[in-house]
């Protein structure tokens, strides 16, 4: 078989022998190791997956071996030979393949679906491609500390159809990021064809639209996959923005281990069988007169004994213990709680307090920053960001295109990265782009990885504006229902602030939810203390003391709750309001202690009711307070419909209190 | 291999039974069918006939003890060999050929379920909260004391609170405690007395308070003329006890003028349960004919199927029934199934009496004593009277949640009028 050459042009001309052995030797450990692999999958030996990247190792080397040892690799299920060239060992990998305890995920994935952030590779996930935003937002973090780091987002040609690779690829175009997107077409996604996937004869021809320069290089050629890597780097870290490089490549096998990829013709394998990316190398390197035949052989030895040992042992390492799972759902706060005397007050409303609280964060800390639509010059749709667009510039205050998952996605980068961003969402409504990045980083990112991701979410919630179907959403129940991310509602303009406070400290995502009825209500206007200070998240509170029926709250139906038990006072019954204040975690205590006094509960919820807090709260109530009932448990929500428009129909829908009223009178 | 024996479910509102007596001990070899324990349920004591054949390896239940249909009772080690595996109490399969089914009440309404509302105030005190119950429980209260004041007189927290900080409904052994001497002696002395309540009793007792519980009591009741039933009588009566062994009293009268009269009005003839919606309308009229076991107690003997009988056979059958549960010979379907029940006062000389509804039927007649009376008889001409004649109360306990007063009347007035008018005679010669 005659195979085409390769020759060193670029930056690859000044590696040294070494350098050329350590990337041959990566190659090779790829190709030896998920041969190995693939052999136990079929053997029974391996469950879950293997999705081998073999006849790609030059792109796979390549791309590490023209990055920074400090710069970041977001990529997929396919790019273990990335991992390798970037230094994860072949132990860490079989840990992750057996399950095992201390392997890169712990046992709570599988295969190549993991990521050693330490040795610069971001968690691998399913969702394709989504640590693409990720590695964006570590590039954002880059941009702002200028600490030099270029991120690398890589995935094959088929996941660049999805619109998270088209919201990542331009949100770095659009703010000048230091990413370079590496796509390794290799024919097929699965099963399906270039032709299936994207409209353009090249994937790299799509880079025009992001106003971005790209090149199609030979992926199986390692020199030259090295030199335009390289070159790519170097320009994004120095302040050149993003480019893409698409590596023309084809994978020897199926999409995974079961495939037997029947798809593929003939001509086309055998075309690119005699470009073999680790005979080319061996060729030129023997051409070159720096290694021979003999040490190649004699390599393979060795790493086929390396690769059976350390399968071996991995076998033989701690299961992990179920017992564990609960516990590692959130990183534990490190850092102290903020206090103040809370001496020194201003009058505010709800708004005004989370502005304040914005502002006095951003100045504290110079890590804590913000992106979302319009928030800059605009200073936000609801002006939420009043004043701080001119007090701290662009970089701390972004403007982002409309790229709700992008820019989360983005989120959970910055804060890897070691910034603590605070997205805005315009409406919570546009949530549900974001949610794939939410649940599947955010949520996941320290049970997986063991990395804590801090970051906020906050944006308008709930009806009452005449906004329709779109603008008016109570997400609680949607959001909660995702283990892994904390939720909090507050109702007045003190525990927005110390919650928001609480939530940039927190380790962990926060989900924080505004409610728009109450930005200016007048009657909500409080004195809120100046400087920093902070409300427990995970604490209730209650806000109006009563013996005979606890009703519990939050957010925007809290002053409802109150103006009921008003009216109820009047008929001598004493209403116990509870506003939960944070949904994730729930304070059960202060609602069982309150049911033991009361015996009667009442659920308010701006929400639809099923499947919601309200069901959530009532089944605790009924397995940790049964004995303390004397009625029913009774929930106070809107019909299980959308949020409709007409003023009648709105009104219709929000509880009132005089449906809470009603309601409680039943409890009788 | 061994087998077990179970619980049996002597009748279809039996839920639980008490063991009396084991027959068998351990080691001892039985046979199909031979007695191995007795036991007593709501309707009936009986023996339990071993299912199987075997060497009994474990007795699984004390004498005394009250386990539900279904427990398991007795472990049998040994063959299988003559056990058939068809339940043994399963009857012959029904004709259903319409030719050989007489169909004596052709106006009979199938089983009928309708679906019924349930009343708000139903039931409703018995319902109690779980912070209710704890609180009863952990202040030992007796919640048949406490008056609820929640909606429909529901029980609230705070109604047993206010019993607590009170202690009222209390039931205190300090109290005891507390008491003179004398009195403790006294009130030792009366539960001594009291404590020997038969299982009879008991059973009594608990019905009566169940019934009483769950049916609306009405009584109505109705002057019946016995003047021309006497005449028959009288005329056969010498005949009647020398061909069959026993009296001709007037209950046959007016039980067969009871049947016809359920056949009539098929609702009294009925069961309700409230709690699950449905009403029943039997298609058969099994009654039910109170019987006094000497003033030791009292059960309910059932005429199954009473509607196929003529005077003598009603008679007899009640006269045999009567005798069987005097003697504690009765089988289980001399107890169980009626459909609505008769209570035979008269035969005490009663003037009236509103007796309890045997559950789960939705009225009891009673039968009041027969007495020549003056009454006032209209002549041919129009000329009013005053005539010497046999006459009687029957009177008639009815749920109100069934049905109504009209309903009630109807059925008592259509009873008297068959016992006045109809050709008695001609059911005796
Ligand atoms: C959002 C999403 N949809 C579907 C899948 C299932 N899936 C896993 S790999 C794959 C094909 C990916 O093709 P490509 O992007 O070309 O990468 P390759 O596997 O060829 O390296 C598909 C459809 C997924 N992981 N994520
Ligand atoms: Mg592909």
């Amino acid at each position: 078989m005659q195979i085409e050459k390769i020759t060193r042009k670029g930056y690859s001309a000044s590696l040294s022998k070494d350098q050329l052995w350590e990337i041959y030797k990566s190659m090779k450990t790829q190709r030896l190791l998920e041969d190995r692999l693939l052999k136990m999958y079929k053997g029974g030996q391996l469950s879950g997956a293997v999705y081998p990247g073999i006849g790609q190792e030059a792109s796979m080397a390549g791309i590490a071996a023209g990055m920074n040892e400090k710069d970041i690799f977001g990529g997929t299920h396919r790019d273990l030979g990335v991992q390798i060239k970037k230094g994860v060992t072949l132990k860490e990998i079989a840990l992750n393949f057996f399950g095992k305890h201390d392997g890169p995920s712990k046992g709570r994935d599988g295969n190549s679906h993991f990521g050693v952030v330490d040795k610069g590779t971001l968690m691998v996930v399913s969702p394709l491609p989504d640590s693409a935003p990720v590695a964006v937002g570590w590039a954002l973090a880059s941009q702002q500390s200028g600490s030099g780091v270029v991120a690398v987002a890589n995935c094959g040609e088929g996941a660049t159809a999805t619109g998270t690779w088209h919201e990542s690829i331009n949100m770095a175009g659009v703010l000048n990021l230091p990413v370079v997107f590496t796509v390794q077409n290799n024919q097929f996604a699965y099963s399906s064809p270039n032709e299936t996937e994207f409209g353009t004869p090249n994937v790299a021809d799509r880079a025009a639209g992001y106003g971005i320069p790209a090149k199609i290089i030979d992926g199986n050629d390692i020199y030259e996959v090295i030199d335009v890597m390289h070159e790519a780097c170097e320009s994004a870290r120095e302040g050149n923005g993003p480019s893409l490089i698409e590596l023309v490549t084809f994978r020897h096998y199926g999409h995974a281990g079961h495939d037997p990829a029947e798809y593929v013709n003939e001509e086309v394998r055998d075309f690119w069988m005699k470009r073999d990316p680790i005979a080319r190398f061996e060729d030129s390197l023997v051409e070159e007169g720096l290694f021979s035949t003999e040490q190649f052989v004699s390599l393979a030895e060795d790493l086929e004994a390396e690769i059976r040992e350390a399968l071996e042992w991995a076998k033989t390492q701690d299961d992990p213990d179920p017992i564990n799972e609960v516990e590692d759902m959130f990183a534990d706060r490190t850092t102290p709680t903020i206090s103040n005397d809370e001496s020194d007050t201003k009058t505010m409303n709800y708004i005004e307090a989370i502005t304040n609280g914005l502002d006095e964060l951003m100045e504290n800390d110079e890590n804590v920053f913000m992106m979302g639509e319009d928030i800059g010059v605009f200073e936000g749709a609801f002006k939420a960001t009043k004043g701080l667009f001119n007090k701290y510039g662009p970089f701390r205050v972004i403007d982002t295109s409309i790229s709700e998952g992008g820019f989360t996605g983005a989120a959970v980068g910055a804060a890897l990265a070691g910034k603590k961003p605070i997205v805005e969402l315009q409406f919570y409504d546009f949530v549900y782009p974001a949610l794939d990045q939410i649940t599947t980083e955010a949520a996941k990112y320290y049970w997986k990885a063991g990395k804590s991701v801090p970051m906020v979410v906050r944006g308008p919630t709930g009806a009452g504006t005449r906004s329709g179907p779109f603008h008016s959403i109570s997400p609680e129940s949607l959001l909660a229902h995702h283990p892994g991310i904390r939720v909090v509602a507050p109702s007045n303009p003190y525990d927005a602030k110390g919650l928001l406070v609480a939530a940039v400290n927190d380790p962990n995502p926060v989900m924080y939810l505004e409610h728009k009825k109450l930005y200016r209500k007048p009657d909500l206007k409080m004195e809120v203390p100046l400087g920093l200070y902070e409300v427990e998240i995970g604490k209730g509170k209650v806000v109006r003391q009563g013996t005979d029926i606890t009703l519990v709250t939050w957010s925007g139906m809290v002053p409802v709750a109150n103006e009921a038990a008003e009216v109820l006072s009047k008929e001598n019954i004493s209403v116990e309001v509870i506003d939960i204040r944070t949904i994730v975690p729930l304070d059960e205590e202060i609602i069982l202690s309150s049911v033991e006094k009361t015996s009667n509960l009442c659920i308010l919820q701006e929400d639809v009711p099923f499947s919601s807090i309200a069901s959530e709260i009532s089944s605790v109530v009924a397995e940790k307070g049964f004995w303390n009932l004397d009625n029913p448990i009774l929930k106070v929500t809107p019909p299980n419909t959308h949020i409709p428009f007409a003023p009648v129909l709105e009104d219709a829908f929000i509880p009132s209190v005089e449906k809470v009223v009603k309601a409680l009178k039943e409890l009788q | 291999m061994s087998q077990i024996v179970t619980m049996p479910q002597l009748g279809e509102t039996v839920t639980e039974g008490t063991i009396l007596r084991w027959l068998v001990k351990v080691g001892d070899e039985v046979k199909e069918d031979d007695p191995i324990l007795e036991i007593s349920t709501d309707k009936v004591d009986t023996e339990v006939p071993s299912p199987f054949n075997g060497t009994v390896s474990n007795l699984l239940v004390e004498e005394g003890e009250t386990v539900e249909v279904g427990a398991s009772l007795l472990e049998l080690d040994g063959d299988k060999t003559n056990t058939n595996d068809t339940p043994l109490k399963e009857e012959p399969k029904e004709e259903t050929n319409e030719e050989n089914v007489q169909d004596t009440s052709p106006k009979v309404a199938e089983v009928q379920n309708h679906n019924i509302s349930k009343t708000p105030n139903e039931k409703q005190n018995l319902k109690l909260s779980p912070v209710v119950r704890k609180l009863a429980s952990e202040h030992n209260i007796d919640i048949e004391k406490v008056q609820g004041t929640g909606k429909d007189g529901r029980i609230k927290r705070q109604d047993i609170e206010k019993i607590i900080s009170s202690g009222q409904g209390m039931i205190s052994t300090e109290k005891i405690a507390e008491q003179p001497p004398q009195e403790k002696e006294k009130e030792m002395l009366t539960k001594e007395s009291s404590n020997n309540i038969s299982r009879l009793r008991k059973r009594i007792a608990e019905n009566m308070i169940i019934s009483k519980q769950t049916s609306a009591h009405v009584m109505t009741s109705i002057e019946v003329d016995f003047e021309n039933i006497e005449i028959v009588r009288a005329k056969h009566k010498a005949k009647f006890k020398e061909e069959n062994g026993f009296s001709l009293t007037y209950l046959p009268f007016i039980s067969l003028a009871t049947v016809s009269a359920l056949r009539e009005y098929p609702v009294v003839n009925s069961s309700f349960d409230l709690e699950n919606g449905l009403h029943e309308i039997h298609n058969h009229i099994n009654l039910g004919i109170a019987v006094d076991l000497n003033q030791q107690g009292l059960l309910v003997g059932t005429l199954q199927e009473a509607d196929s009988f003529n005077l003598k056979g009603i008679a007899r059958k009640i006269s045999e029934t009567s005798k069987l549960l005097r003697d504690g010979k009765y089988g289980l379907d001399d107890v169980s199934g009626s459909t609505f029940t008769i209570s035979n006062n008269g035969s005490f000389n009663s003037f009236l009496t509103s007796p309890i509804i045997n559950q789960p039927n939705v009225a009891i007649l009673s039968t009041e004593s027969v007495k020549k009376r003056p009454v006032v008889v209209q002549a041919q001409d129009g000329s009013d009277s005053i005539a010497i004649r046999h006459t009687g109360i029957l009177s008639i306990t009815w749920d109100h949640r069934v049905f109504d007063g009209s309903v009630a009347l109807l059925f008592l007035n259509f009873i008297k009028e068959r016992l006045e008018n109809a050709d008695w005679s001609q059911e005796l010669d």
